[in-house]
């Protein structure tokens, strides 16, 4: 058992209403919640001193998009989920495989989208 | 002169070209107060202002005036027809009619005089002077039919400068005075001054009678025509007319004039004949031409057929459209029509080209009928114009009857009077040359005084009265040679002439004794003419003249007896030559017996002969006893020796030879006899060939004339293809759409302008293969594209864009057609949709963010509710919240979208959110601020939570509450910020809250969170004070 110390997922949402459900519907499901974050920049900061297992990533961030942190989380192997508006094409060819979830969402949807995230191993070489 | 006042004359004068100087002759001319009246009309151009009365009064001192309609016609006043005008006269006064400046009239003068004629009759004169064209000359014709004078202007020292409009009407042969301009004058008062004289004149009927006997013996005898069936007033008339213009003083005189004048004879007889080309001139005979011919002419014939008909002596061209307008009239019922020809000829060419032109005044169309009048002439102008269809039948060219070939092949030849002016011989060498003309079986139309004469094995009668003829077959005739007309100097009646007058009783008995006397006792005889061709035998001439072997002759020098012929040529010679009396004594000729006679010949001409061939009396009388050879040699056998024996044989040796090259000379003679012959037919024929081209001519001219109108619509056609050609031009230069045309083997044909933009193209590049060009465009597939479209003649349609330049296009290829719709090439043309793709791709663009601002207010809308859900006591306190938080956030939906998602104002979003408390109570101030749409959507929510609260339980809750809104900008190190305060006073006194409802936390997240600034609130007891702020621009 890893303790008591509950799986850490990263929330990145500009709308303070919606970054309140992904967190209380998170912490009902046993995840503690970094963030939530309004701002990319604040994003990257927090993700150098925190580590975390997951992330939650909405794309378009007051005009910004959200790639940046999502090509950040990738190459530390952390496991992501995208929330947008957007159709899926509008991901970069890069991201495009990264699992995607449409607004408005259903929240137990994303709960049980974070388990599968958390639990199923990272594809690619495993780190020694 | 005041008796005649009342029915003075009127003289119209014509004039064209070179007018005004004729006219300046005449006027100084005419003597004063000549009792006459002048209308002066002429050829003007209608723009131009005349000044023709101003020129015409310096030169007479009569009154000069211009013509005005309804004036009335006064003597000694010249009127002057003004030049806009056609001017006609009825009852004495003047017609004006304003002539269209688009159709002028061309005969002006024609319309005048035939107006003339028919106002005044006798009373009228016309005077032509000198002009370019033909008019005038079927007025003077009217106005001569009625008894009027002509005139016309012949050449002196001064004009006239154009002379055909006055030669014209002088060989149409209806002027009766040509004169030099200044002699007129005279002329015309002479001519008044005798017809008011012969008002009074009340010629008694009985006198009348006994002048007309006269004179119409003086015309049988003279000419062979008897005008004794004439309609007296006509006939009388005419008489009245030749002695005003003899201005013979009464009948006797003129019968006087007219036995000792032969001259007079022939105008008179003229003047009797001048309406007898009218149209339909003989209206019962017309009538029966249309039954009884016109049907025949068109039996059996369809349209490979041709129908031809002659009218020769055509003059001014009446008879012949009358005769072409019941071909007309019969052939609107056919279904097949044969071609028809009538060929009217005429020796005037004056006459031909009135003719040819086909226009004619209303008074000459008297004998057409209201309904041939609609039919077959337009109304121009004054005057009538015979329409095409009429006109297009008649080929017009100038032919003599007697002097030319006649046509052939003709199925009708219409004569009508011309051979009344013909004496006999000429008729009966006119009437064979219709005979041969026609086809067996035409007709042949004369006029009413004209008869076939003796021709009857010629022609036989198809309707006597009306003098239509028909040609009978298989006459046979000697082949016609070309006539030639030998002057009789005794004109009249040469053949009766020659018969011996028969005097007394006695003359019988004496004949008789002569005849005897001449049979019996008379030396043989034969009368010869200058030829040698014998015309008359007497009885015993066989013994010197013989049969000869060979076709039957006449010839004396080929009947004659071998032995007489020399001595007898060379006798004939002489007599023909000095025209005396030659005699040859003791000619021996051979009796074929063996014995051989003496002849004595004489030849002597036939006396009196006057002028005609003369003619030869031959004689032969025998000198004693036929001798034997023997005796004839031995003459005198005295003399008889060596010498003469040998002189007599060589004698005889030379005589023979003599003889024989007599015979090869005249073998010579026949051969050339018989090549002349041939010659003769051979010009005949060539003759023929002429007149078949002479005819041709006319039809040329006739398709020359075809070839000009189509010339002139070609011109046209022309002009409007320049026109398209310029428009497509300038379409090419002006389009902006690069388009190149190119041939079925991919060569340039030609291109706009714009396409320099797209390839490195030359002007000089039409006819280089598109593929030697170098594009700009990367056009991978251009070449399959138009193979496609030349297989299938389908257009096709490819986007293209060009990333360098970000261009887009539309490629498309379409199929060029020719007039039969086949490809001969292609059209390709590039669209710039440059515009449209970037607008494309921004609707995209749009509509993602459309999506994404619909998804996520939806998400926070459900969020909202959430937590609205949470702090309400009651579903109807969560409904009223929660509905006024939806309404809150439409109502800044609404604002951006009224400044189209771009800025909104941010004294207009508080004016929008507070709007239901007033605006007296609030004090709202603070700079132009404009707000992003994310900012003004949360600030929108932030002031509504605010107002929402005052509302409830701040100052907003009572009347006297009161809130001031202030705000201020300022330059922070992240740029520029916002510094928004809220405070509110007079309200009821607010206890801190210990727990804060969810609108504040609302207000401090939204500030926090979405703004990234900050909220802080001031609880004071006087009311709620709140300051928010934050960056305007994003970091």
């Amino acid at each position: 058992m890893a303790g008591a110390r509950r799986p850490r997922v990263l929330v990145l949402e500009d709308e303070w209403v919606i970054a309140d459900q992904i967190e209380s519907a998170l912490d009902e499901a046993g995840y503690e919640v970094v963030g939530p974050v309004g701002r990319v920049d604040a994003a990257m900061t927090l993700m150098k001193s925190q580590a975390v297992e997951a992330a939650v990533l909405d794309i378009n961030m007051h005009g910004d998009r959200s790639f940046r942190a999502a090509v950040q989380l990738a190459r530390d192997k952390i496991p992501f989920v995208f929330l947008s508006g957007y159709a899926a094409t509008a991901l970069p060819p890069d991201l495009k495989d990264r699992p995607l979830m449409q607004k408005p969402i259903d929240l137990a949807a994303l709960c049980r989208c974070i388990d599968d995230l958390v639990t199923t191993p990272i594809k690619g070489p495993p780190a020694n | 002169m005041t008796k005649g006042r009342s029915i003075f004359p009127i003289v119209g004068i014509g004039a064209s070209a070179g007018g005004v100087e004729a006219l300046e002759g005449f006027f100084q001319g005419v003597p004063p107060a000549p009792g006459l009246a002048f209308i002066v009309v002429t050829h003007l151009s209608p723009d131009r202002e005349s000044l023709l009365p101003e020129i015409i009064a310096r030169y007479t001192d009569l009154g000069v005036v211009v013509a005005e309609d309804e004036a009335e016609v006064r003597p000694d006043f010249v009127y002057v027809l003004p030049s806009d005008a056609i001017i006609g006269i009825k009852a004495g006064r003047l017609e004006l009619q304003k002539a269209s400046s688009s159709r002028r009239e061309r005969k002006p003068i024609d319309i005048f005089f035939s107006s003339l004629a028919i106002d005044r009759g006798e009373h009228a004169a016309a005077v032509v002077l000198s002009g370019g064209d033909g008019d005038g000359t079927l007025g003077t014709k009217a106005i001569k039919e009625r008894g009027g004078l002509t005139l016309a202007q012949v050449a002196d020292g001064h004009g006239p400068r154009h002379a055909s409009m006055p030669d014209s009407a002088i060989s149409a042969g209806f002027i009766d005075f040509a004169l030099p301009v200044d002699q007129m004058g005279a002329k015309l008062a002479e001519f008044a001054l005798m017809l008011a004289e012969s008002n009074d004149d009340d010629v008694a009927q009985a006198a009348q009678s006994e002048a007309r006997a006269e004179v119409c013996a003086i015309l049988r005898n003279q000419l062979g025509h008897d005008f004794s069936g004439y309609k007296s007033k006509t006939f009388f008339r005419r008489v009245q007319r030749r002695m005003h213009v003899t201005q013979s003083p009464n009948q006797e005189a003129y019968v006087e004039r007219l036995k000792s004048d032969p001259k007079e004879v022939q105008a008179l007889f003229h003047d009797l004949l001048i309406n007898v080309t009218n149209f339909f001139r003989d209206v019962d005979a017309f009538d029966k031409l249309r039954e009884i011919v016109i049907p025949k002419l068109f039996e059996g014939r369809g349209a490979e057929d041709s129908v031809r008909v002659w009218v020769p002596g055509c003059s001014t061209g009446e008879e012949v459209y009358s005769i072409a307008m019941l071909l007309c009239e019969h052939m609107s019922a056919l279904t097949a029509r044969p071609r028809v020809q009538v060929f009217a000829t005429d020796i005037d060419e004056f006459g031909l080209g009135v003719a040819r032109a086909g226009r004619y005044p209303e008074a000459l169309l008297e004998g057409v009928s209201p309904e041939r009048r609609k039919r077959f002439f337009v109304s121009d102008g004054g005057s009538f114009l015979l329409c095409k269809e009429v006109r297009d039948l008649c080929i017009f060219s100038p032919h003599s009857v007697i002097r030319d070939p006649p046509y052939s092949r003709l199925d009708l030849i219409s004569c009508r009077n011309l051979l009344i002016y013909f004496g006999t011989d000429i008729q009966n060498l006119v009437l064979p040359t219709f005979h041969y003309s026609l086809r067996e079986g035409g007709y042949l139309f004369l006029g009413l005084s004209e008869s076939i004469g003796k021709f009857s094995e010629l022609f036989a009668a198809v309707d006597k009265k009306h003098r239509i003829y028909r040609s009978r077959e298989n006459v046979s005739l000697a082949p016609r040679l070309p006539m030639t007309i030998r002057n009789h100097p005794s004109a009249g009646l040469p053949g009766q002439n020659r018969r011996p007058p028969v005097s007394a009783p006695g003359a019988a008995l004496r004949q008789a004794l002569e005849t005897q006397v001449l049979e019996q006792f008379a030396p043989a005889h034969v009368l010869v003419t200058r030829e040698g061709d014998i015309v008359h035998f007497s009885t015993r001439t066989n013994r010197y003249l013989e049969l000869a072997p060979g076709a039957p002759t006449r010839q004396l020098m080929t009947l004659a007896r071998k032995g007489l012929r020399l001595d007898l040529r060379s006798a004939f010679r002489e007599a023909v030559e000095s025209s005396a009396r030659i005699s040859r004594n003791a000619v021996p000729v051979d009796g074929g017996d063996g014995h051989l006679q003496m002849v004595d010949i004489t030849v002597e001409p036939l006396a009196e002969r006057h002028g005609e061939d003369p003619l030869y009396i031959v004689l032969f009388s025998d000198r004693g006893p036929p001798l034997s050879v023997e005796e004839a040699r031995g003459g005198n056998p005295a003399v008889e020796s060596g010498a003469a024996l040998l002189l007599e044989q060589e004698l005889r040796d030379t005589k023979e030879r003599l003889q024989s090259l007599i015979e090869e000379y005249e073998t010579a003679l026949e051969e050339l006899r018989s090549s002349n012959e041939e010659l003769l037919s051979v010009n005949e024929e060539l003759q023929s060939s002429n007149e078949e081209l002479e005819a041709s001519k006319e039809e040329l001219q006739s398709l020359n004339e075809e070839l000009n109108t189509v010339n002139a619509e070609l011109t046209q056609k022309i002009d409007a293809l320049d026109r398209a050609n310029s428009d497509l031009h300038n379409l090419f230069e002006s389009t902006q759409i690069p388009t190149v045309f190119l041939d079925r083997n991919l060569k340039i044909r030609s291109f706009t302008p714009a396409v320099k933009d797209l390839f490195n193209i030359l002007p000089g590049d039409r006819g280089r293969p598109l593929t030697d060009l170098n594009s700009r465009l990367s056009l991978p597939r251009l070449f399959e594209d138009i193979r496609y479209v030349f297989e299938n003649g389908e257009i096709s349609e490819r986007e293209i864009s060009q990333p360098e330049t970000s261009k887009h296009y539309i490629l498309r290829i379409a199929p060029y057609l020719d007039s039969d719709r086949h490809v001969e090439g292609v059209v390709v043309t590039f669209l710039d949709v440059t515009r449209l793709a970037q607008a494309q791709a921004h609707q995209h663009t749009l509509i993602a963010e459309l999506n994404h601002r619909v998804k996520n207010m939806l998400m926070v809308a459900i969020g909202i509710a959430q937590q609205t859900y949470k702090s309400s006591g009651s579903p109807e306190a969560f409904l009223e919240a929660f509905i006024g938080r939806l309404q809150a956030m439409a109502r800044s939906y609404e604002l951006l979208s009224r400044e189209n998602w771009m800025e909104s104002s941010l004294a207009e979003l508080v004016r929008t959110e507070l709007a239901p408390f007033g605006s007296e109570r609030l004090t709202i101030e603070g700079p132009e601020v404009r707000l992003k749409p994310k900012l003004a959507l949360s600030l929108g929510m932030v002031l509504h939570e605010l107002a929402t609260n005052a509302g409830k339980y701040g100052a907003l809750s009572e009347p006297a509450g009161r809130v001031s809104i202030h705000w201020s900008t300022s330059a922070g190190s992240a740029g520029e910020g916002l510094d928004f305060q809220w405070t509110e006073s007079d309200g009821p006194t607010v206890a801190n809250s210990r727990k804060r409802g969810f609108g504040l936390r609302l207000i401090e997240k939204e500030t926090s969170y979405n703004l990234g600034g900050s909220a802080a609130f001031d609880f004071r007891p006087e009311g709620l004070g709140a300051r928010i702020a934050f960056p305007l621009e994003e970091s």
